[in-house]
């Protein structure tokens, strides 16, 4: 094994891990104006993915394009969604959030395995087959390196909203204390529904910029949920950037694992880092401890 | 007596079958501090919510400057000019003084919202020595008069205060009743629902009392302060 393996291993551990990010971002955006755990979420990755397959493959949709309409009809959904929400649970039981969603997840999945069978697809298209090469044997896809950059693109353009706009502090705002923007005239609900929308727009972009890259098949959003949600948890419950950064931590530890330990303990390894982060750092990696 | 700013007529409200506070009717006068007292349960905190349109109503009617307002929502209410400040903290904990004064500037625009800023700042100096740090680490004095100063950047003609002192220790207690008395001297009206009666009373110009939902007693502070039903009940006397 030479250091071409190991670049292979963080190339493709930071790839994964930026789309961990981006799903996790939207969970977490959700989260903190609904106060709600959307367990559909990997659901809609997993239906942008498929979208983005249906786009490439069967309507020969080029790459930008496919990327573009997938995020926007995300956003749609993600409005859908909150207003949907919204008049599911008009304000009540934390504990019917979990069963609607969980719901939701189910009738999502299994719709999609109704429709279009368990087979995994491979999206081939003309990115598929090209390489940045580097040194004799180091080969980058393009299709990663993209994924890559449209990964840390959205994760800065929703950084400079959220630190940067009104209505981005708003969001945050709203996350932080819901009475307190009802004090300052902050519209909870308009800026909650937008917040859901660029969550659920997040998940598409992150489920279109991995569909070059890996298989897609109905089962791929399930397990998604709730590795995302470990992710939040390790980076600080309501911390976005600090959700980002796990992510993209977990992605490259998960890589190395699946490359010198057996695969079996790849997936154990979210779930023992957050045992282990809630073990020794309650408040997560980068939650800021304030006294309230 | 001045022109009433705020007038309500049989006013009931609530939250979800039956009113809280019923059959209410109140005058208060433009430029003056009103104290609400009265025991847990009185509907004192309903009432002030009503005010700002957080919960449900039932009937009767407000008023406020020449307004009809019993169906606006609290961000309707906040640009004509009622300020609301809820009990406890409510501020944004994580974010900085200056991030809480910006939102605070919400409902203005562009250069407005800076000179709001800049006039709270003035007027709250020990804001403006802390704009970094976040709001959570503030004192809860501290956090009490960020809360008030972030309502004011709205520019309100009539301020709502919910419970001002609770959990503060006695210092702080008093500058917030300073700062309560200093904001009427400026010109503004303030509602002020309190547990500690005495201090509210002290430098409140008319006292109501509720109990039940209801109207108990209105009249100028000192003498609700001085009537004995109310020594006994809520003034430690005897």
């Amino acid at each position: 094994m030479d250091w071409s393996f190991y670049a292979q291993l963080l190339l493709n551990g930071l790839v994964m891990g930026v789309i961990y990010a981006l799903v996790a971002m939207g969970l977490s955006l959700i989260f903190g104006v609904l106060e709600i755990v959307n367990f559909a979420h990997g659901e809609f990755y997993m239906l942008a993915s498929m979208l983005a397959y249906f786009l490439t493959a069967q309507w020969g949709f080029d790459y930008w394009t496919t990327i573009l309409v997938v995020t926007v009809v995300g956003v749609a959904v993600g409005y859908v969604l909150f207003e949907g929400l919204r008049l599911a649970l008009r304000g009540e039981a934390f504990e019917r959030s979990i069963l609607l969603t969980m719901g939701l997840s189910m009738v999502l999945q299994n719709g999609a395995v109704f429709l279009f069978t368990t087979n995994s697809h491979l999206l081939e298209s003309k990115l598929s087959y090209q390489n940045v090469v580097l040194g004799d044997d180091f080969r980058m896809p393009v299709a990663r390196l993209y994924a890559l950059g449209l990964g840390f693109a959205a994760f800065a353009v929703l950084y400079l909203i959220l630190h940067r706009t009104r209505i981005g502090k708003a969001m945050r705002g709203v996350a932080q204390n819901r009475a307190a923007a009802d004090m300052v005239g902050i519209d909870a609900r308009a800026v909650s529904r937008l917040a859901v929308a660029i969550g659920i727009g997040l998940t598409g972009l992150a489920g279109a910029a991995l569909a070059p890259v890996y298989a897609v098949h109905p089962l791929m959003g399930f397990s998604f949920v709730f590795k995302a949600f470990a992710i939040i948890i390790i980076g600080g419950l309501g911390n976005i950037s600090g959700a980002a950064i796990a992510a993209v931590m977990l992605g490259i530890i998960e890589s190395f694992a699946g490359g010198l330990l057996p695969l079996a303990l790849t997936d154990a390894v979210a779930f023992i880092s957050m045992i282990a982060v809630l073990l020794l750092r309650p408040q997560g990696l980068f939650g800021r401890g304030v006294r309230v | 007596m001045a022109d009433p700013i705020l007038t309500c007529e049989n006013l009931s409200v609530g939250y979800t079958d039956e009113p809280v506070v019923v059959d209410f009717s109140i005058e208060i006068p433009a430029g003056s501090i009103t104290t609400i007292i009265g025991p847990n349960g009185a509907g004192k905190s309903t009432l002030l919510r009503a005010l700002y349109g957080q919960n449900r109503y039932f009937g009767g009617k407000i008023h406020f400057a020449g307004r009809t307002i019993e169906r606006l929502s609290p961000k309707e209410r906040l640009k004509l000019g009622i300020g609301f400040v809820p009990q406890g903290r409510c501020n944004f904990p994580l974010m900085t003084v200056r991030e809480n004064l910006e939102l605070g500037a919400y409902t203005l625009r562009g250069a407005a919202s800076e000179r709001a800023i800049e006039r709270v700042l003035a007027r709250f100096p020990l804001l403006a020595a802390k704009l970094n740090v976040l709001a959570g680490n503030l004192s809860g004095g501290e956090q009490q008069i960020l809360e008030t100063a972030m309502v004011l950047e709205a520019g309100p003609k009539l301020l709502l205060l919910d419970e001002p002192s609770l959990g503060l220790s006695p210092g702080n207690q008093d500058q917030i009743f300073e700062m309560i008395a200093h904001l009427r001297d400026g010109g503004l009206t303030v509602l002020v629902v309190e547990q500690n009666a005495h201090g509210a009373l002290q430098i409140s110009d008319t006292g109501i009392v509720m109990e039940l939902g209801r109207l108990f007693m209105v009249g100028p502070a000192a003498e609700v302060a001085s009537d004995p039903r109310i020594k006994v009940a809520y003034l430690g006397g005897q």
